[in-house]
């Protein structure tokens, strides 16, 4: 049963808190690794010290090590030194790491499960999670369906109706590595687990001011009566990195930019853009809407791609006065390689609210900032009665939505300068969270980890989003590979190649300077 | 110490203030303010002067080649102090990054009338400019001291100052002088009356005019108390141990309740509003109502706020619950407020604190907790559940170091994992942000001060002497 909030609990009503976690097992697989090193252990604890967690709470480490319950604790005990945002207060660890166990498994091997199965059974009696496990893929993407299938021969997952506790699987992306892929993943992952079991993690979906765009669209009355095409010329969306490949060229001279990034966040970010408003806040209201949203975005044809797409590639140059190598001269990346760094995009969506407003996308590595931004460009005005004053020099109104960093809002307007002659200036109104709220947000991985714990989805992206974006890129890319047209390359610390600034000039628009 | 010297006042508006004023008062302010420092203004120029302040302060920040800093308030913070000590408190709160966008208006009574040539409410304004990671914060900081003699002008000169379609706090320190033309007059002009019931020297009578004035306002202020805030960890930690489905049944069942905490030093009365909203909220939220006042066990001959008291409530469904609220001896204490943290630190004393579960166990000597607890602090909840003859019984007690409470649950099939929780000393600052960040009327604190309310009624305790 993947009941989630103990809403019958009447000590829960008025409190701010009023979902609550059910005693729990928590399955990491990977647990050895890097995301479960730097993120999860650190998440967890920092929820251990913010009191949502049970006392039952208990977590369950698999990796191929051969560690001991204690290795395990030391493990995480280095973990949470290092990387938690709240210092190790001794008390509170020794209690969470009593909750801390390991079972040396590799993830292909029957046995292993076995061996797992008789330790959450023993657990859930001794500890009283009640048969709810949550099994969470910290390990490379090519595990998934494997670990998916064997969870489910080997009797680990329960199914969603059986009444023996609830079990989710929480996967990171990628989801595949094409539509064809990502099907099979599931397919894979749907024979010991549903959909409503699943839980695709998308840290940006963590961010708080990812979760923001749907709070200043749909809690304010102002913004979405002028959201659409009435008012709105364009939208551009920016994912700007200025770190180059940071040694990971084994996943990314398979993924490059359009896999690491268009598929799974900037989809995300552009169908919270888009969407229509939601009837409630809830997972499959939400969902739905964003699914609706990227269905709407038209296939771009093969002649459309050459038009409507640019790749680009860093060549080697120098940033802040240092010599950085260029993406071919990355330790492990082949020097004939075709792999994109950069990639920019014009998206048509072709719905009722969108139609003949370009959605402008572009991101990439090693550019001039770390950046992501939002920017909604707004129509000019429809009589320009102030030409002589300048008017016609002054930009368009612009509403901009960071995500990182400097997260906030701002708005550009005109105003007049003061003084007896009519002149007028671009002006900016600018709300940044940081000096209006002057409060730490948690981590994503905190809030993802607590969603999925809760059994709300909401955050978490479902598979006709996975697809539909998979959908989309495939086209792109197979339209690259037909086309065999060549990658641009461009200087470090800039903003991508010229042709990208080609893309959107020819429709008499430019990027913004970020 | 004179009130200009302890608000670091300024001689006149062309800021004329001296050198030794002025690094005084940023020194108050923190290295990192390049806002201006109080200076005295005519109380009818309050607007206009820090209009002038903020165009100084970002000129001289952008010389300093610093960010300028939008003026983006976002509440307005009226806080009364009651003297100097209490002034510096506040101001220590306002350093808090989340009361970096507001404009704060303090208050300050003075004893007697005005000194001839003094207005009858004297002004002084700050603002601050704290530059963070990327970006600026603005802060305005207004100084309001009216005299015994003029204090019926101070809402005159205060409210017109609030801004107008932005939340606004009154943060009340202390005990509040209830009913009064001043307090009431103040509660009107603001959304929220935040006041700690901890620092109360009559924590009963003022949970009751709390709760009468929380009544009579309920459509235009709403209530909020430090105190309440502070046992935030202790009702999470009592409502996790009914959020599995197979405990839930128990929570029905409960027949016993027992609320200890932490007495006062020596003979003193400890504040016992803490433990009567516990007793509140656990009421409101199971529907149990009291009958009648305490049965009142005489500890020694003289009746006292300390004495054990035991209540019966009654459930929806006329069951009868027996409910002890209990003051602890010997426990290592602190002011809630640490106004001289150097010399709270001595002369702690060793606490002998009573067994944390279900009375099996040998007491403890501890010596010498590295922090101690405040009087009136809770130092243990207990609840027993009868379920058809199976009982559960529910602790929250505080660890030996007095800063963790650990729980521990006993059900006939064994016992749950215990979880330990730390429990911070949470300094105002952060207590006052908590209250902040709430902007619509808090219904659990409201029913939890109700049901407590409904406890403390005046209807003469049953005196008993423990045979």
């Amino acid at each position: 049963m993947d009941t989630t909030a103990t809403v019958s609990n009447p000590l829960r009503q008025g409190m701010r808190a009023t979902r609550a976690v059910q005693p729990c097992i928590l399955v990491i697989f990977g647990a050895t690794g890097d995301l479960t090193h730097r993120k999860l252990l650190p998440a967890l604890y920092n929820l251990a010290i913010e009191q949502p967690l049970p006392a039952q709470f208990t977590v369950v480490g698999v990796a191929r090590r051969p560690f001991s319950d204690d290795d395990f604790r030391q493990q995480a005990r280095d973990s949470i030194s290092q990387f938690s945002r709240r210092p190790l207060n001794p008390t509170i660890w020794d209690n969470f790491a009593k909750g801390l166990f390991y079972s040396q498994a590799q993830f292909d091997d029957p046995k292993g499960y076995e061996k797992l199965g008789q330790l959450l059974d023993k657990l859930e009696q001794e500890r009283g999670t009640q048969g709810n496990r949550m099994f969470y893929l910290a390990t490379p993407p090519s595990f998934y369906g494997t670990i998916g299938e064997l969870l489910s021969s080997s009797g680990l997952a329960h199914k969603a109706d059986d009444g023996k506790g609830w079990s989710r699987l929480v996967i990171e992306k990628p989801f595949g590595h094409d539509l064809a892929s990502a099907h099979e993943l599931n397919q894979a992952l749907n024979k010991g687990f549903n959909e409503s079991q699943i839980y695709r993690i998308d840290h940006y979906l963590g961010k708080e001011t990812v979760q923001n765009i749907m709070v200043l669209r749909f809690g304010n009355g102002i913004f979405e009566p002028i959201w659409n095409r009435q008012y709105i010329d364009h939208v551009q969306i920016t994912v700007a990195e200025s770190i180059g490949i940071e040694g990971r060229a084994d996943y990314y001279e398979q993924a490059g930019a359009i896999r690491d990034m268009v598929q799974n966040h900037m989809m995300q970010l552009l169908s919270l853009t888009a969407m229509e408003p939601p009837n409630t806040f809830g997972a499959d209201a939400v969902r739905d809407e964003k699914v609706k949203a990227l269905r709407a975005i038209t296939p771009l044809v093969d002649s459309e791609i050459a038009l409507d797409t640019v790749r680009g590639q860093y060549g080697p140059g120098i940033v802040a006065g240092d010599p950085v190598p260029g993406y071919r001269q990355e330790k492990g990346v082949s020097p004939t390689s075709r792999t994109e760094t950069f990639v920019a995009l014009k998206l048509s969506i072709e719905n009722w609210r969108w139609a003949g407003v370009p959605f402008y996308l572009r991101t990439g590595k090693r550019l001039t900032k770390r950046v992501t931004e939002i920017a909604i460009q707004f129509k000019r005005p429809p009589y320009l009665l102030f030409q002589a004053a300048g008017a016609q020099q002054l930009q368009p109104n612009v509403l901009s939505m960071r995500i990182q960093p400097n997260e906030g809002i701002s708005l550009l307007f005109s105003a007049k300068v003061p003084g007896q002659e009519m002149r007028l200036r671009t002006v900016n109104m600018d709300f940044l969270y940081g000096s209006s709220f002057g409060v730490e947000p948690p981590e994503a991985y905190e809030r993802l980890l607590l969603d999925a714990m809760l059994g709300d989805s909401t955050l978490f992206t479902r598979i006709d989003e996975t697809e539909l974006a998979w959908k989309l890129v495939d086209t792109i890319v197979s339209g690259w590979e037909k086309s065999g047209t060549p990658i641009a390359s461009y200087e470090p610390g800039t903003w991508g190649p010229k042709e990208s600034d080609a893309l959107i000039e020819r429709d008499g628009r430019t990027w913004r300077r970020l | 110490m004179s009130d200009e010297q302890g608000t670091q006042g300024t001689q006149g508006t062309q800021g004329t203030q001296s050198a030794q004023s002025e690094q005084e008062a940023q020194a108050t302010q923190g290295a990192q303010d390049m806002g201006s420092a109080l200076r005295t203004v005519p109380t009818d120029a309050i607007e206009k002067e820090l209009d002038t302040s903020w165009r100084m302060a970002n000129a001289n920040a952008i010389a300093a080649g610093s960010h300028a800093g939008a003026r983006n308030t976002v509440m307005t913070l009226v806080i009364y102090a009651n003297n100097q000590v209490e002034l510096q408190r506040a101001r220590d709160a306002l350093g808090d990054p989340a009361t970096h966008a507001a404009r704060a208006i303090l208050l300050l009574p003075q004893p007697g009338e005005p000194p001839e040539g003094k207005p009858p409410v004297e002004a002084m304004i700050a603002t601050h400019l704290r530059p963070q990671e990327s970006t600026v914060s603005y802060s305005e900081e207004i100084v309001l001291k009216a005299y015994d003699g003029t204090m019926q002008h101070l809402p005159g000169t205060l409210l017109p100052l609030i801004v107008a379609g932005l939340p606004s706090y009154l943060w009340w320190m202390g005990e509040p002088p209830w009913r009064s033309e001043l307090l009431e007059s103040l509660v009107d002009g603001c959304d929220r009356l935040v006041v700690d019931t901890a620092t109360m020297r009559h924590p009963e009578q003022s949970l009751l005019a709390l709760e009468d004035l929380q009544r009579r306002k309920k459509t235009s202020c709403a209530v909020s108390d430090f105190n309440f805030t502070r046992q935030a960890p202790w009702r999470e930690l009592i409502a996790q141990f009914f959020d599995a489905p197979d405990v839930l049944p128990y929570l029905g069942a409960i027949d016993h309740v027992s609320i200890e905490y932490a007495a006062g030093a020596g003979d003193a009365p400890a504040n016992t509003a803490q433990a009567y909203l516990f007793a509140g909220w656990l009421a409101s939220r199971l529907g149990w109502r009291a009958i009648g006042g305490p049965s009142v066990y005489m500890t020694g001959t003289d009746y006292s706020s300390d004495a054990e008291r035991e209540y019966t409530l009654i459930t929806g469904a006329n069951k009868h619950i027996t409910m002890h609220i209990n003051a602890r001896y010997g426990v290592a204490l602190k002011e809630w407020v640490d106004v001289s943290p150097s010399q709270s630190q001595t002369n702690i004393p060793v606490a002998q604190l009573k067994p944390v579960a279900d009375g099996h166990s040998a007491p403890h000597t501890y010596s010498s907790p590295a922090t101690p607890v405040a009087p009136g602090a809770l130092m243990l909840v207990r609840l027993r559940a009868n379920l058809n003859g199976k009982i559960g019984s529910f602790t929250v007690a505080r660890e030996s170091d007095l800063e963790h409470a650990a729980t521990r649950a006993q059900l006939p099939q064994g016992a749950l994992p215990s979880k330990t929780v730390h429990l911070p000393t949470a300094v105002e600052s952060t207590l006052l942000t908590e209250q902040l960040h709430q902007m619509e009327s808090d219904p659990l604190y409201e029913d939890a001060l109700g049901a407590a309310a409904l406890m403390l009624q005046p209807q003469g305790a049953m005196r008993r002497t423990r045979s």
